[in-house]
């Protein structure tokens, strides 16, 4: 019989990600969905030449911060130089290149390292919640194209319950941490849900713009764009959906929308009190919520004395992102914990993996006597009625399974432990499983 | 019964309490939605405990100094809960579910006497004058703690914090949407309440209105929510003078409440 059980599994990453590898790097490794199929194809292909191909496993997990393979099999040397050459293969990047830039982590490490990227604090965006989808996704693909197996899946799944816990049970993904973010949540606490809110965006630039965006994906439901050139102002206000003006029209939009995004590289006030009033009293007092992203700045910081005026400048949002990200910070190490636990909690249901196949052997080859003794034996007893054969093959099948349960409970009970390999070892050379040579004297002359 | 009913009501108040603060801490929908159920079932609880007075009594549970809390405290979760349920903001509860348990422990702890209704107070008038008064003060001390929130929610705003509490409150249209809407309900009972009060005063005092403090005083809080309501819907009042309005309103209305009851003669004691 094969002797399995003594060959390690190992797990190993294989990657660059944001924090080892500028962008010039990492864009070459930018799989998409195409190559990552064939790429898995590839990678499952190109290991360990001595043992079962089929145990071996891989999945890939290219996003923008990172791209990363996950491998499972039993060489260890062949698994690395298999990784390097995929990189250097499909990406075009030297395994030179990839030892400066990129990291490798086996067994416990690579586990640590999936659950640490899987609840998001290995992100650029500490507490981002794309990349639970992004590895769910990940594995999926690999799934379907057959290149994985009882461990990676087990991994996964693993990875996805410490992203989840991470989320539920820390505060690591609360509170926004981008401009635009903090520009829809401060919205959301003035105005409850967006629907049917407004905004104008007066001027342009990206940071606005994407504040524009993030409004009307959170529900804002008329935009009014406003530029010096009205042409400008059409054509942003089609990007995003909206009308456009020229600057003269900006008092008339104060008294129609709830929201306003200020960013001209105006030198004065585009702003005023006076506008700001006349805006307010128009809308019978509703809430107005001014956000002014220019310096130097667009909207007169008087305008806060205003009744139902809410005013928070480029400073005043970078302050919010600034507490929401040290808020981020300080539940990285609860999330460390999570992480600690989940990591724990995988290491040991693969050491208990590890006892699978010595438990299968040990019942397969007392199957095998079990037979080929019941196979004599019918022989010696051909009068026997069906009824008396039953009777002894479930006698054979009792005793067989009764012998064993001691064995294999005790097997299971030490997966964990420190001296399991030593239990395996012994229960091997003890059932007489090890290898194929000192097999048991029953092996010969099998029916 | 209905002596072990009160202080299992305030007890399951505290319990809501306690799962409200935790809502308010965690935001976990798990913890808010055991908080609305605790609070309900508190809610249930006390309407029995009422109940089992009521027909222990044989009249309405409305006597004494205890019981009227106990019934506030009451009142105030149901509306609390009626509210709950259309706006589906739990985190208001963090403030009315401790003002509940601190109402209810309080007429549990005063201990009710079992004794007949006094003669003076056997009247439907004096009932419904009773409920419809309750009714009101529960829907201004509601009026009152949204308007605190929308205080404290419309400072953060103004002065750029955040934090733990900034970051829980509801959002500003709602909590003025609220405050409004529940001041406007507690006006209509408010009015009956006098009213059905003068109808009373009559038959039993002879006069329709005595110059005495509560009463005084509770006219004063009666025009201040009048006025409030006036201001906002004729003069178009809003945010934080329309909030600073109900809470001014809310402290007459303790006074006329509390105060006087504990610390100035009043006809108006039973």
């Amino acid at each position: 019989m094969a002797d399995r059980s003594e060959q390690r599994l190992h797990i190993v990453v294989c990657g660059v990600s944001h924090k080892t590898a500028p962008i010039e790097i990492r864009e070459k490794l930018a799989f998409t969905s195409d190559q990552i199929k064939s790429g898995l194809k590839e990678l499952v292909a190109g290991f360990s030449e001595s043992a079962d191909a089929k145990r071996t496993e891989g999945v890939i997990l290219s996003t923008c911060n990172r791209t990363e393979l996950y491998v499972v099999g039993d060489e260890l040397d062949a698994m690395h130089a298999a990784a390097l050459r995929f990189f250097e293969d499909s990406a075009g990047v030297s395994a030179a290149s990839f030892m400066e830039h990129g990291y490798m982590a086996t067994d416990e490490d690579a586990v640590s390292h999936l659950l640490s990227v899987a609840s998001s604090i290995d992100s650029m965006v500490v507490g981002e919640s794309q990349i639970q989808g992004q590895v769910k996704s990940a594995y999926e693909l690999a799934a379907e194209e057959g290149a994985t197996r009882s461990i990676l899946s087990g991994l996964f799944r693993q990875a996805l319950r410490a992203g989840k816990r991470a989320r539920t049970e820390t505060r690591i993904g609360e509170s926004a941490v981008s401009m635009s973010s903090v520009a829809v949540e401060l919205s959301k606490s003035i105005f409850g849900e967006l629907g049917s809110r407004k905004a104008l965006l007066v001027g342009a630039g990206e940071t606005s713009e994407l504040a524009a965006k993030a409004l009307i994906d959170n529900g804002v439901d008329g935009l009014i764009v406003a530029n010096r050139t009205p042409e400008r102002a059409m054509r942003i206000a089609e990007s995003l959906g909206g009308e456009g003006v020229g600057l003269d029209g900006v008092a008339r939009a104060l008294c129609t929308v709830d929201i306003v995004i200020s960013s001209t590289d105006a030198p004065n006030y585009m702003i005023d009190t006076n506008m700001v009033r006349s805006a307010v009293h128009s809308r019978h007092g509703k809430p107005l919520f001014l956000i002014d992203l220019a310096v130097p700045r667009d909207i007169d910081p008087a305008v806060q004395r205003i009744d139902h005026v809410y005013l928070y400048n480029i400073d005043d949002l970078a302050a919010v992102v600034q507490a929401n990200t040290r808020k981020r910070q300080s539940e990285v190490v609860k999330v460390q914990n999570i992480v600690r636990e989940e990591v724990a909690t995988f290491m040991a249901w693969m050491e208990t993996l590890r006892v699978v196949p010595t438990i299968v052997d040990l019942q397969e080859r007392a199957e095998l006597i079990r037979q080929h003794e019941l196979g004599k034996a019918f022989r010696k007893m051909s009068d026997l009625s069906k009824r008396e054969q039953n009777i002894i093959i479930a006698l054979t099948s009792r005793i067989v399974n009764k012998l064993l349960h001691d064995p294999i409970v005790c097997l299971k009970k030490h997966a964990e432990d420190a001296g399991s390999h030593l239990y395996l070892e012994v229960s091997r050379e003890l059932f007489g499983l090890v290898g194929q040579d000192s097999s048991a004297p029953a092996e010969e002359g099998q029916p | 019964m209905s002596s072990v009913l009160y202080p299992v009501s305030a007890g399951v108040y505290l319990v809501a309490s306690v799962l409200y603060l935790l809502f308010l801490a965690k935001k976990g929908p798990r913890v808010g939605s055991w908080a609305s159920r605790s609070l309900a079932a508190g809610f249930l609880v006390q309407t029995l405990a009422v109940l089992a007075r009521w027909i222990y009594l044989r009249h309405a549970p409305i006597g004494s100094f205890a019981e009227s809390l106990s019934l506030f405290a009451w009142v105030m979760v149901g509306i609390y809960l009626v509210v709950e349920f259309r706006y589906r903001q739990k985190t208001v509860g963090a403030f009315v579910a401790p003002f509940a348990f601190a109402n209810a422990a309080a007429g549990a702890l005063l201990a009710p006497p079992l004794t007949p209704l006094q003669p003076i107070l056997q009247s439907a008038w004096i009932a419904a004058h009773i409920t419809l008064s309750f009714l009101a003060y529960g829907f201004f001390a509601m009026a009152f703690a949204v308007s605190v929130a929308y205080l404290i929610a419309d400072w953060g705003l103004r002065k750029h914090k955040t934090g733990f509490v900034y970051n829980r409150l509801p959002p500003l249209e709602t909590l003025e949407g609220l405050g409004r809407g529940l001041a406007a309900h507690g006006l209509p009972f408010m009015t009956v309440a006098l009213i059905t009060g003068s109808i009373w005063a009559e038959k039993v005092w002879g006069s329709p209105w005595l110059w005495d403090t509560k009463l005084n005083l509770s006219l004063v809080t009666w025009l201040v929510y009048a006025g409030h309501f006036f201001v906002r819907n004729t003069l178009g009042w809003r945010g934080r003078r329309s909030a600073w309005f109900l809470v001014l309103a809310f402290v007459c209305l303790l006074v006329s409440y509390v105060i006087v009851r504990v610390f100035i003669p009043t006809v108006h004691r039973f």
